[in-house]
């Protein structure tokens, strides 16, 4: 294996990072053959992982003086394949650089190296009464860099912002391993902006300035069941249109909650179309006041089986449910995979049934949970990976609810990302113009193309093959190149 | 206006910048020329003000796509009927476009309690320097497919594209909205904003000047009554009458000031002549004017903090904008020749690029 990486080079990273930090072998790397999206799977060559930004601008140049590919891994908590291994390259883990650096209580900011914990960070600020907003689901393992990466959100983000709107500066590292600095003071054109969801492709993040916010006085949470899709999604535009914003507004269809009343039997309404559990926070009055609101809402359009935590237990309960969802439904099939697709929120009652429309042509059933608040809609399509036609059909399903999300008027990923996942639908949602200005941002910050190739955004050929498969109304696109 | 004709409109700039032999100055009402280095002379104007009229908006979903020749007033007034306004506090003065204001990327003193414009730009279309019409982004707020090319085009003054189109966030009219007064020094007021916001009281905007600083606290009613009864200070009557020229950056210093620079600091850095200044932002964003002292921009940074020359006294000779480190520049200049490989978009605007 190790013959394919140029022969010094892991002598070389080994003495400036010393033995522990460079991994190579399968036996070593089996852990890095992938990131939470199991169905892609690849060794690198070697895993580098420095403990310091000095080594990881080392690490950084000895692979790029050699054009050795870079891909770089935080958690492996992506759902994208955005940090599945190069063949021929080394995996940069930056799991070890976990120092908080520094808290401001009274800037409201935290600095922090890119391998620390989304939720270690809100763990260090709640002695100051502060903490950081963005809440993706894996924010118990899933890191600040991979964050950055992905511009990662969660549930409260309609409130909080996502990744991008809390992140106030970045040291970053250029695939050549130079350092330089954006944050919000700087002129010119916004890096900082264009480095949020690049996917590791643009550069690697040394350090973060992260912006915390006050940990809200009192927190109000409610559930309660609709008896159809439609009324639920109607619901759901009406509570955002009378200009409450929630912490977090989230639904579950009627598959997801019977799977998961089947694993915790929390007593949510097993019969219902649609469970809605909605969060509202901040000072005392506007906490309970704004639930006040959303439950009119949700009685005007038939809402029933309705509950408001009455203590912080009751509350844990009401999202107990919804937070285990996916392992619930991980319950129920050996594997299953988790979509990513972004609709205005309004166009949810026909995407569903498309979605079931699908399931029925795919034969695979499918589970859906939904952060209603953004849009963001995470189908969990049920499958057996040992199965191949099973796991081509999951895949393929995945791929059409993507396009109906698209179709909706939202987008292909509202969250996880690209990744190696979803380069075929991006030839759907951008034309080849705007897939050549992707290519040339990203040679603007890595001409050699060291950092993750490959991922995000797909070639021309890649959209062609593509394209072969999906002619779009007789018309075929890429007309400009050959086929053989 | 028609899809069709909006197309066309879109299609005539479009080939008006793949026809130009020449560099271009690119304008929307053509009202912020004064901002940023003089573009090349002899550029030929390119406007976008036939671009105008919102395309879609749909208030329960908080967004709003609309051309980039549209005024801004007229946009604020759709909304403002719908009882919504846009994130971010765009800072226009009457008859400046939408275009314009976002390429300017310049916002008002609510920007604190709302984000900077570009946390709010959803989507957009722009023309690049070969002519060619691209769309990034779309109308929801959780997107990562591809790079955020639409952000980036806010504050890049019209040279990594045109914009023809922009899709944007909104939000709800505040219930309650007043402007509470108290007295105290420049450094005193750092401490107070920024110990008000960590305490989760709704801060609107915060500006200091002369001895006096000033929180517009917004949200309802409640909340404010109850931010108003911690915080303190006299309440200001027809507070409107300080915000709004403030917001355009007009009135007062900004009409009077032979020269005007923008300091962008890190909040509670303290700088030795704030007591000449104007503060907003908690202190993120700071206005000096014709008694700075000349060597405000080392000052502001070795501060941590970035100044702009904004308005420049006449026959001064000071860049606008200071050019960033090298790493960053090499970056910047290697985007401009991705959107624009022939540099014919607004050239010169920066100075370094």
């Amino acid at each position: 294996m190790d013959q394919a990486l140029p022969p010094d080079l892991l002598k070389e990273l080994r003495a400036e990072l010393g033995d522990d930090a460079v991994l190579a072998g399968p036996e070593q790397l089996a852990a890095y053959s992938c990131d939470a999206l199991t169905m892609y799977q690849q060794l690198p060559l070697a895993a580098v992982l420095p403990s310091t930004p000095a080594q990881l601008a080392t690490a950084l140049r000895l692979c790029h003086a050699r054009k050795v590919p870079v891909v770089t891994r935080g958690a492996g908590t992506g759902l994208s394949g955005g940090a599945l291994p190069h063949s021929e390259g080394v995996l940069l883990v930056t799991a070890r650089m976990r120092d908080i650096v520094r808290i401001d209580p009274l800037a409201r900011t935290a600095t922090v190296q890119p391998g620390v914990r989304n939720l270690a960070v809100s763990d260090a600020a709640a002695r100051y009464g502060l903490f950081y907003g963005p809440d993706p689901s894996s924010q118990q393992a899933c890191t600040i860099g991979g964050n950055v990466a992905e511009n990662s959100g969660g549930v409260r983000c309609l409130k909080y912002g996502l990744t991008i709107h809390n992140v106030q500066e970045l040291r970053c590292l250029t695939a050549a391993g130079e350092a330089f600095a954006v944050d919000l003071r700087s002129g010119g054109y916004d890096l900082l902006a264009l480095l949020h969801g690049s996917e590791g492709m643009l550069a690697v993040v040394a350090e973060a300035v992260v912006g915390l916010a006050p940990l809200p006085e009192a927190r109000a949470t409610m559930l309660c069941a609709f008896d159809s899709v439609r009324a639920g999604g109607d619901a759901i535009a009406a509570i955002i249109a009378a200009g409450i914003v929630p912490a977090g507004l989230e639904m579950m269809d009627g598959t997801a909650v019977a799977a998961v009343e089947e694993f915790l039997g929390l007593g949510y309404p097993r019969d219902a179309a649609l469970v809605l559990v909605c969060e509202t926070d901040g000072l005392h009055e506007d906490a309970r006041a704004q639930l006040e609101q959303v439950q009119q809402v949700c009685e005007r359009f038939g809402a029933r089986d309705m509950r408001i935590a009455k203590d912080e237990a009751e509350r844990d309960l009401l999202w107990r449910g919804r937070k285990s969802a996916l392992p619930a439904v991980g319950r129920l099939a050996t594997d299953y995979y988790c979509i990513d697709g972004t609709i205005p929120r309004h166009r949810l009652g026909e995407v569903l049934e498309r979605i079931a429309a699908l399931a029925e042509e795919f034969r695979l059933p499918c589970a859906n949970v939904f952060h209603a608040s953004d849009g963001n809609l995470h189908p969990l399509i049920m499958f057996h990976a040992g199965d191949a036609d099973e796991a081509q059909r999951a895949r393929d399903f995945g791929s059409r609810i993507l396009a109906a999300c698209l179709a909706a008027g939202g987008t292909v990923t509202g969250e996880h990302g690209v990744g190696v996942e979803k380069l075929n639908e991006m030839c759907l949602q951008f034309r080849e113009e705007e897939l050549a200005i992707f290519r040339g941002v990203r040679g603007a910050f890595d001409p050699d193309g060291v950092l993750n190739p490959g991922k995000a955004v797909p070639t021309l050929q890649r959209c062609a093959e593509f394209g072969a498969m999906h002619v779009h109304e007789g018309q075929l696109p890429h007309p400009e190149l050959e086929r053989f | 206006m028609a899809p069709s004709e909006r197309a066309a409109r879109v299609a005539e700039v479009a080939a008006a910048v793949a026809a130009a032999d020449g560099p271009l100055l690119v304008t929307g009402a053509g009202l912020r020329q004064d901002y940023g280095e003089p573009v090349a002379a002899g550029a030929a104007e390119l406007s976008t003000a036939s671009l105008a009229g919102v395309r879609a908006y749909e208030p329960a979903e908080l967004y709003l796509t609309a051309g980039a020749g549209t005024p801004l007033a007229e946009l604020q007034a759709v909304l403002r009927a719908e009882g919504q306004e846009l994130c971010g506090d765009p800072a226009g003065r009457p008859g400046e476009t939408v275009g314009g204001v976002y390429a300017c990327g310049l916002s008002g003193p609510r920007r604190l309690g709302q984000g900077l414009l570009r946390d709010h730009v959803l989507g957009c279309e722009i023309i690049d320097g070969r002519g060619t019409v691209l769309a990034f982004g779309g109308t929801v707020i959780k997107n990562v497919a591809g790079y955020d090319v639409s952000r980036v085009q806010v504050g890049a003054l019209g040279t990594l594209g045109i914009i023809t189109e922009l899709s944007l966030r909104v939000r709800g009219l505040a219930e309650s909205d007043l402007t509470t007064m108290l007295d105290c020094d420049a450094a005193a007021s750092l401490q107070r904003v920024n110990e008000a916001l960590a305490r989760g009281m709704p801060v609107a905007a915060s500006s200091w000047e002369q001895g006096a600083l000033r929180l517009r606290l917004a949200g309802s009613e409640a909340a404010v009554r109850r931010a108003r009864h911690e915080i303190g200070g006299e309440e200001v009557p027809a507070a409107d009458e300080y915000w709004e020229p403030l917001a355009q950056q007009a009135g007062g210093r900004f009409e009077a000031a032979q020269q005007v620079w923008l300091c962008m600091l890190p909040p509670l850095a303290e700088l030795p002549f704030d007591e000449l200044g104007l503060i907003e932002w908690a202190g993120a964003r700071r206005w000096f004017f014709d008694d700075a002292p000349a060597d405000i921009r080392r000052s502001v940074e070795d501060a941590g903090g970035q100044a702009i020359c904004y308005r420049r006294a006449p026959g001064n000779t000071t860049p606008v904008f200071a050019p960033p480190p090298p790493v960053n520049l090499r970056i910047m200049t290697r985007l401009k020749e991705v959107f624009d490989p022939r540099n014919i978009l607004n050239p010169g605007r920066f100075g370094y690029l």
